[in-house]
């Protein structure tokens, strides 16, 4: 064989394809490209969203530990019952003594 | 970019769908029989096209207007051939298989009765995977050596080497096994 005989086979294959495939195939290539677009967007909205919602879940356990932290004491308490009368004092004390939620 | 590139990514940027359409009008076909002559299977090579337009679509906005479009699609077209021939490796169909003797390795779109065109495909897929593709490239799809270039990530002039050693050696190939 040489080159000439090569150009005699030419392009002949011995490849084929069932009946209609070539006119099937853009309809199926399209329904599978818009649909994994749609699912490519889908994820990419629930990872936004999950980041977001991640950021929020973080700020608020930060703010939750800063801002709404307990005092160290309750110096401030002590200081506005120092300032009662000594009849409101004795009110306050005959009053709250045994509630549960004051003395839990 | 020839002047049908620039029509498709026009008709795209104008009617995604419609233009898309254009594109597979233009390339589905050339596109089949570059994959099919890569996997040999008929069902691989329908898999590997569907994927490859899949990521066509998804990119189409992306391409460089500067770059050839027929040599991005040939590119993706020829990884994913490459990737589908590698997952099937253990069960893929070969033009070895003899139809009676392995029934459900035969592919029934391949005409095992036209020898010398099977013996033509033998000796393609005996030579390295680049000099396979710059031989398909070349001798099927007749694509000139900057296009090849492009899709092998080589040079017109290696390509034009690997498409002559190429042919060497499928000469030599067809004589030892005629």
């Amino acid at each position: 064989m040489n080159a000439q005989d090569l150009d005699r086979i030419g392009k002949k294959m011995p490849y084929k394809v069932p009946e209609g495939f070539f006119e099937e195939m853009p309809s199926r290539i399209i329904e599978r490209a818009t649909r994994r677009q749609h699912r490519n967007n889908v994820l990419r909205h629930v990872i936004r969203y999950t980041a977001v919602a991640a950021t929020i879940a973080l700020v608020w356990m930060f703010a939750d530990k800063v801002i709404f932290a307990p005092q160290d004491d309750y110096t401030s308490v002590e200081l506005a019952f120092d300032q009662l009368s000594d009849d409101d004092q004795l009110y306050l004390l005959e009053v709250y003594q045994d509630d549960i939620f004051f003395n839990y | 970019m020839t002047a049908t590139e620039r029509d498709i990514l026009q008709a795209i940027r104008q009617d995604a769908n419609r233009g898309f359409g254009l594109l597979l009008n233009t390339y589905q076909e050339q596109i089949y029989w570059h994959i099919r002559r890569i996997t040999v299977s008929h069902d691989d090579a329908q898999d590997a096209l569907q994927e490859t337009f899949v990521r066509v679509y998804a990119a189409i906005d992306r391409v460089d207007l500067e770059q050839s479009l027929t040599a991005w699609i040939y590119r993706i077209a020829s990884n994913e051939a490459l990737r589908q021939r590698q997952r099937n490796s253990r069960a893929t169909i070969s033009l070895d298989d003899i139809p009676g003797e392995a029934q459900a390795a035969v592919d029934q779109y391949i005409d095992y009765s036209d020898l010398e065109a099977i013996k033509l495909q033998r000796a393609i897929l005996a030579l390295p995977y680049k000099q396979q593709l710059t031989f398909n490239l070349r001798y099927y799809d007749e694509l000139d050596y900057d296009t090849i270039a492009r899709i092998t990530e080589s040079t017109p002039s290696a390509a034009k080497a690997n498409y002559h050693q190429a042919k060497e050696k499928i000469i030599n190939y067809m004589n030892s096994t005629l």
